[in-house]
């Protein structure tokens, strides 16, 4: 949790100083201006002259207060600013309670709404996820029952309904609970469960093979990694029509990149396929299986393991997906 | 389908009641001998009762949840027991499996895969094999590898945690029951046919090419699971338990 600090201590000093400085200037100015003319009695324009300068450098204090209150004022409001900025990126942030009277109300208005966004969120969470572990006693009954339908076309159509509904409930509940996943970081072979995700796809007939080494460890939670690599390869071959993995050392990084020939991202889009419920093609949305929230549980899980998730279309044509995680 | 003498008797331990008049149906249909119970009470005078071949437990139970009925049937019986959780979670599944659990199935589940499941599990206990399916914590270590079979996990010798599919596991756990032995492809066809029905001949060259890559480490790879040529293969390390 990060504190902030909206009232800045020293401006009080720096206040005090400028005031004292600038009363102090006035009263030598005038001392000056007075001494001068009763020396050399002067004449009436030099008195005048002397007055509008010593009320020039008065404003000029005043002038320098202002300013310094000004920018102080700002301060508390930049870093109010800032703290809101960072409120639902992760952290939970808190403002101190301290300072002026109204920087202080402002601060604890604030700290109590991040408390009830958080509180409400939590809330919401826990009863979608709920509501989600409840649904598969009835998908499982739907799906014994779709088990003594006696028309084989009927029977399929059901099935695939139900494992629709079931890959759904899964993304969802990956999504919610990703946030707390009790799965310790362990050192893995990224390896291994790369050529696992491979393997059930190539069982299935469908077009994934895999490239690169035999072994590399990582630290990392060894089944959101496999969640991670499955939903590209997933992706890769549902929109890309093949999926080919390809494991490489770089350096200090361990990189699975998973390729297709498929139509790619238009570059406008790449950031946006990251946002949760985002599918590219909304009017083909009724055709694709899942909720579109694929890629981004794929993003949190490797910002969890400290690394990162690269799309790229190729030259050649077709979508690059690398995830990026640091090698032991 | 090879039809046992006696239908086996199978125990539903379900609370839904839709979910068990459903699943005792299927049984039925299957030429299975189904019973019920909704909760670990009733469960409880159903084995009293009743031999029971087989136990279908639901993990979501009112009053003591199906973990801790797996464990109190553990400590008399070694009846097979498989778990059926509406929570799909790897956690689950690894409890479930080293409280001495036979198999786990996750919510929803076909009749298909269900019955699949049923008949394995009895295929290998029926036929007496129970014996060479080591159970609990024994772990078994070769070369530097560690096997868990409680937990389903093979570490190598760097300690990293190396995943296997269940297929390649059981294959694996196949070669290192039987070390320095040769093992014809029928046999571990049929030993791996107990979990995937549609197991081939060529699949097994598949599985054992995968494993090999997943066991390679730098100069020991071909030597762990030698091919010896029209037979079958042979693990050529020393299997050591604890």
């Amino acid at each position: 949790m990060k504190l902030l600090r909206l009232w800045p201590q020293r401006l009080v000093g720096q206040v005090t100083l400028v005031l004292m400085l600038a009363v102090a200037l006035e009263f030598i100015g005038s001392w000056i201006l007075f001494e001068y003319s009763r020396l050399i009695r002067a004449a009436p324009w030099i008195v005048l002259l002397g007055s509008v300068g010593s009320a020039f450098i008065l404003g000029l204090g005043v002038i320098a207060v202002a300013a310094l209150v000004l920018r102080n004022l700002s301060q508390p409001l930049r870093s109010l600013a800032e703290a809101a900025d960072k409120v639902g990126q992760g952290a939970h942030v808190r403002i101190a309670e301290s300072g002026a009277r109204d920087l202080k109300l402002v601060a604890k208005a604030f700290n109590a709404m991040q408390d009830r966004i958080t509180g409400l969120l939590r809330a919401r969470t826990e009863a979608l996820a709920a509501v989600g572990h409840d649904l598969r006693t009835p998908l499982a009954r739907l799906r014994l029952r779709a088990g003594f339908v006696k028309d084989a076309e009927a029977r399929e159509a059901l099935e695939a309904d139900v494992d629709e509904m079931t890959t759904m409930l899964d993304s969802l509940l990956a999504y919610l609970g990703g946030q707390e996943d009790p799965e310790p970081p362990r050192r893995t072979d990224l390896a291994a469960i790369a050529m696992t995700v491979i393997g059930d796809a190539a069982d299935a007939e469908r077009p994934a093979t895999y490239a690169g080494i035999d072994h590399l460890p990582v630290q990392a939670r060894p089944l959101s990694l496999k969640r991670a690599i499955s939903n590209i390869v997933e992706n890769a071959l549902h929109y890309g029509g093949d999926a080919a993995l390809i494991l490489a050392r770089e350096g200090d990084t361990a990189v699975v990149a998973v390729e297709d020939n498929g139509p790619g991202i238009p570059e406008a889009e790449l950031a946006g396929v990251l946002q949760p419920f985002h599918r590219l093609d909304s009017a083909r949305a009724r055709n694709t299986a899942g909720l579109g929230l694929g890629l981004t549980i794929v993003q949190q899980i490797l910002q969890r393991e400290g690394g990162e998730l690269v799309l790229r279309n190729r030259p050649q044509g077709g979508l690059r997906v690398e995830l990026r995680l640091p090698a032991l | 389908m090879a039809t046992a003498p006696l239908a086996p008797t199978i125990l539903i331990v379900e609370d839904d009641p839709a979910l068990r008049t459903l699943l005792m149906r299927l049984l039925r249909e299957e030429g299975f001998q189904p019973l019920s119970a909704g909760h670990g009470a009733e469960m409880a005078r159903v084995l009293e009762t009743n031999t029971v071949d087989l136990i279908l437990l639901d993990v979501m139970l009112p009053g003591s949840n199906g973990f801790d009925l797996c464990r109190s049937i553990r400590r008399e019986s070694d009846v097979p027991i498989v778990m059926l959780s509406a929570r799909d979670d790897e956690t689950d599944r690894l409890i479930g499996l080293e409280l001495g659990a036979d198999d786990y199935i996750g919510k929803p589940f076909s009749k298909k895969e269900l019955i699949a499941r049923i008949r394995a599990i009895l295929r290998r206990t029926q036929n007496g094999q129970q014996a060479s399916q080591p159970r609990g914590h024994q772990q078994m270590t070769f070369a530097g590898w560690s096997l868990d079979p409680g937990r389903r996990e093979l570490l190598s010798p760097d300690g990293a945690f190396v995943d296997l599919s269940g297929a390649e596991f059981d294959l694996l756990l196949a070669f290192v029951s039987s070390p320095q032995r040769v093992i014809g492809r029928e046999r571990l066809l049929e030993m791996s046919r107990a979990r995937f029905s549609d197991a081939s001949d060529r699949s097994i060259d598949v599985l054992v090419s995968r494993l090999r890559r997943k066991l390679a480490v730098t100069g020991q790879a071909e030597s762990l699971l030698r091919t010896v040529r029209g037979v079958g293969y042979i693990f050529t390390a020393a299997v050591e338990r604890r």
